[in-house]
């Protein structure tokens, strides 16, 4: 029988690329359990809060998303919006070149991830760096990030060393400390000489119009700081209510990505600068991207689009362990990815990805770590019960027939007479029986004695019968 | 969702023999039946049950699911506790059959069957209150929650009623909620990761050498004890009810 | 643009038709989120102290302090602000240290410290608030290895919560809880990354920091 493509990937990972993933995965898994322990005696409660909090917004986005827009605006931010990935890479081009802007700094931005914006900019003559160390060091490489907030949590010193050296950033040196202050350097010139800053937004406010913007480098400070034009690129979904709520969804993100109390950055994001200030943005944009938040907020799916992006479910998770996050073959990985990524695309997309929702014991790892109560194996398992009525081919690769099994289990009498017939299996060579379950098990495994019936007669002699 | 229980009156229970134990643990479904009776049940065995649906579910062949729950829901018809010493199949009848009966006719029913239905430790402690398992067993054990109970109070309950025992020592295991990579189906599309998933929790659980490893779900045990066993290592697995049968007096 | 404001303003709308039943706004009590064990009940600068020396923060006693640390750290040339209290630059100038009261963008990456005003604090999570009204500019205060905040402790909040309650209207609000950092090296936590690589507080009462130059 065959098995699935992220398998595959697996059972081919470089060692070396497990070891790192492994470690760094259960460093941030570890630390996220124990500050939440040190610091709340009821967690759970905090948890819910956010779950709530987010489910609300969402379920009344209707009505936050237009306040957003009003807020920002009274705050002399402009406004625009972009129904898909493709819309929002246009607009945000369009922005780039009525300002005549030739040279981007760029922050942190998942969904600009999914419009692919860093490769439009660069077809369109626009130079666009990263500035976030491990997006940095991805772009250097034309590699893919493999995690959403440690982006390079998949290599090591040697290969970082390797990657500035061979783009003239110094000579091979391993040390974290000087890779770290050559990127400084080199971030500064383009900081000094960008004519737009972008980012992304990990929540705006409906009440107050903020763009909230967490790093723990300062690259978007200091971008935004240094540029007259900033460019917040974000999706429908990221609308908070209030000001208030800010208060619960920041002191859980932080320590679900993290295990901070609080990254060394948290800006409040509020308009251009004042007239009589030297620098910062004289005019901020915000593009609010739809790309199929509004289909996901109507289908079985919804509670998916409470995320915030901390990341804890992917480091909880032990098949992404495994498997590494560039497995998941698209811009989120692990549980997070495993449900979304289908949904972020047509029905062919959905086809394509839908088999990462197989890629998962249901173990609930993951749920029992995400800081808004998301139901992950839940959401699983309706992808498997759509890609099953859908009878998708290469999403339900190596997934055994239940017809047989639903036939057997309704029928005590066939059971029976199965449980029965089984014992004769005892004489029969299992490993020559091209049963696809049973090879696959005795593969890695020994099978224990089959007791069939033993317990139902068992039962049946208690009675005196 | 962990089912609103309401309490348990009288001692009349329904065992929930499990595919498993049909087909390989008699002992631990005798087992199980002891320790109840121990503890003061009637325990009834309707025989014409099968299955609770999981492996339909889990695929996402919820239309199979529903046939098999549909006959479950015949088989436990009788309004008294439905006791299973497995807690993924408990989790099957209560977190999940719901959800495959959104909407369905049946969705009242499954959610009263749902509602009585309970792993083992969890009926012991939580239905039935008892606060200590009498007898002596002298062995350094070390649980194995299995993932289907995460949520739920079974580990707790497994972990007191062991830790009650007489001569009983509870190891610690690193990253003891680690899952064993079984998830059913998941082995025959996965084989590698669960396989790899698989000998990394064996390790776990075997590296304060303890006596026996035991966990409420004989499921995750068979899939460790395979591995262990074909790499040629001996790995030392009971279920939970074979531990309360086997410390009483 | 208002094509697509209108296809997803209305697409929203028919998703959430479908939906059955709608989350409500939850009731929760804001301070459910404040870390315990951070706030003693008592002297809120000793908290807002112990939890910012936890954050890798650097406190600072008194500006004399304040200018051995900065030689300390090897520093020679840098800004404060003027209108800060002259005991600080009198200090500076006395440990033998450059201080600029305006710096041109040209030579902000000749500076080895910023010294500016701090707008409020949050002693829970040890954090400096930082606002476009009291810095007189972003770009110094953010360049230099060493940024130093002057800080009224009268503007301290206890918790997170009650800094939300009270945000100034500005458009640059930043809370600052120690040295920029990074791990995305190997998980290796490196401080001193594009913000400053030594962050300071220095508490001076108001009727002190209110002060101007003589």
């Amino acid at each position: 029988m065959s098995t699935q493509r992220l398998d595959a990937h697996a059972a081919a990972l470089d060692a070396r690329v497990r070891n790192a993933v492994t470690a760094g995965t259960l460093a941030t898994h570890r630390n996220r359990r124990r500050i939440f322990g040190e610091d709340y005696a009821d967690s759970d409660a905090l948890r819910a809060a956010g779950a709530a909090i987010r489910q609300h917004a969402l379920d009344h986005l209707d009505e936050y998303l237009p306040a957003a827009e009003a807020a920002l605006v009274a705050r002399g931010v402009r406004v625009h919006y972009a129904r898909d990935a493709r819309r929002a890479s246009d607009v945000v081009l369009d922005i780039l070149r009525a300002a005549g802007v030739t040279r981007v700094v760029k922050a942190k931005s998942m969904v600009s991830e999914e419009a692919g914006l860093a490769a439009r900019l660069a077809g369109a003559g626009i130079s666009c760096v990263e500035s976030d160390l491990g997006e940095l060091i991805v772009q250097l490489d034309g590699d893919h990030p493999s995690h959403i907030v440690r982006p390079i949590i998949h290599r090591d010193r040697a290969g970082i060393a390797a990657t500035f050296a061979r783009h003239g950033l110094g000579d091979h040196d391993e040390d974290p400390q000087t890779i770290t202050l050559r990127a400084r350097r080199f971030l500064r010139e383009r900081f000094f000489s960008a004519q737009a800053s972008l980012s992304g937004a990990n929540f705006v406010s409906a009440e107050s119009g903020r763009v909230v913007v967490l790093t723990n480098e300062g690259n978007n400070r200091f971008g935004a700081a240094a540029a007259p034009l900033h460019v917040v690129v974000t999706s429908i979904d990221k609308v908070v209510p209030t000001d208030r709520d800010l208060g619960v969804l920041l002191a859980l993100l932080p320590r679900s990505a993290t295990g901070q109390r609080a990254t060394t950055y948290v800006e409040l994001i509020g308009g251009p600068r004042p007239a009589n200030r030297p620098s910062g943005p004289e005019v901020v944009q915000v593009v609010f991207v739809d790309h199929f938040r509004s289909d996901i907020l109507g289908s079985e799916w919804h509670e998916i689009l409470r995320c915030i992006r901390c990341g804890a479910c992917m480091n909880a998770c032990p098949v992404y362990r495994e498997a590494s996050g560039h497995a998941y073959r698209g811009v989120y990985p692990g549980p997070l990815g495993a449900v979304v990524e289908p949904l972020l695309g047509d029905a062919a997309h959905y086809a394509e990805r839908v088999d990462l929702a197989r890629a998962s014991s249901l173990c609930g790892a993951c749920a029992d770590v995400c800081p808004v109560q998301i139901p992950l194996p839940d959401l699983l398992v309706r992808h498997r019960a759509r890609a099953t009525r859908e009878r998708l081919a290469a999403a339900n690769a190596a997934t055994p027939p239940m017809g047989g099994y639903a036939f057997l289990a309704s029928s005590p009498r066939l059971w029976g007479l199965a449980l029965h017939a089984s014992r004769l299996l005892r004489f029969v060579p299992l490993a020559r029986l091209r049963i696809p379950l049973l090879s696959a098990w005795l593969a890695t495994r020994t099978l224990p004695d089959w007791r069939g019936g033993r317990f139902r007669a068992y039962m049946r002699r208690r009675r005196g019968g | 969702m962990y089912p609103q229980r309401s309490p348990v009156q009288g001692r009349r229970v329904q065992l929930m023999l499990t595919c498993l134990c049909d087909a390989f643990y008699d002992d631990v479904a005798t087992a199980a039946v002891t320790a109840l009776e121990h503890a003061g049940c009637e325990v009834v065995f309707p025989a014409a049950q099968t299955c609770c649906g999981q492996p339909a579910y889990t695929t996402g062949d919820w239309d199979a699911c529903r046939r098999v729950v549909q006959h479950a829901l015949v088989v436990f018809a009788e309004d008294v506790p439905v006791v299973s010493p497995a807690g993924s199949c408990a989790a099957a009848i209560f977190h999940e059959a719901p959800i495959v009966f959104e909407g369905h006719r049946e969705a009242p029913a499954v959610r009263a069957l749902a509602n009585r239905t309970w792993e083992l430790a969890d009926f012991l402690v939580n239905g039935l209150r008892v606060e200590s398992w009498p007898g002596r067993l002298q062995a350094r054990i070390a649980v194995h929650p299995g993932c289907h109970n995460r949520g739920t109070p079974t580990v707790a309950a497994a972990e007191r009623l062991l830790g009650s025992i007489d001569g009983v020592e509870l190891v610690p295991v690193t990253d003891a909620d680690l899952c064993c990579g079984f998830g059913g189906v998941f082995s025959v599309g996965f084989p590698h990761i669960s396989s790899a998933m698989g000998l990394r929790k064996v390790a776990a659980l075997m590296a304060a050498a303890p006596d026996l490893v035991v966990s409420p779900d004989m499921s995750c045990l068979m899939h460790q004890r395979g591995l262990a066993e074909h790499a040629g290592e001996k790995f030392p697995a009971r279920h939970l009810a074979q531990v309360l049968r086997d410390a009483l007096p | 643009m208002s094509d697509d404001r209108a296809h997803i303003l209305a697409a929203v709308a028919a998703s959430l038709a479908r939906r059955p039943t709608r989350t409500p706004r939850p009731d929760y009590d804001p301070a459910l989120a404040t870390a315990r064990g951070r706030l003693t009940g008592g002297d809120l600068l000793a908290d807002l102290r112990r939890n910012f020396e936890a954050a890798a923060g650097t406190w600072l006693t008194s500006p004399a302090a304040l200018a051995g640390c900065l030689r300390e750290h090897g520093a020679h040339a840098g800004y404060c602000d003027p209108a800060l209290p002259a005991e600080i630059r009198a200090a500076l100038a006395g440990a033998g240290l450059a201080c600029a009261g305006l710096v041109v963008r040209a030579d902000i990456e000749a500076l080895d410290f910023a010294v500016t005003r701090a707008t409020a604090a949050v002693a829970e999570t040890g954090s400096l608030v930082l606002t476009d009204a009291d810095t007189p500019d972003r770009l110094t205060a953010v360049a230099p290895w060493i940024h130093v905040a002057v800080l009224d402790p009268a503007t301290i909040r206890a918790s997170l919560a009650d800094m939300l309650a009270s945000l100034p209207d500005d458009p640059n609000i930043v809370f600052v809880t120690g040295p920029s950092q990074t791990a995305d090296v190997e998980g290796i936590l490196i401080r001193g990354v594009h913000g400053p690589g030594v962050q300071c507080c220095l508490p001076m009462d108001s009727h002190r920091s209110k002060e101007t130059a003589t």
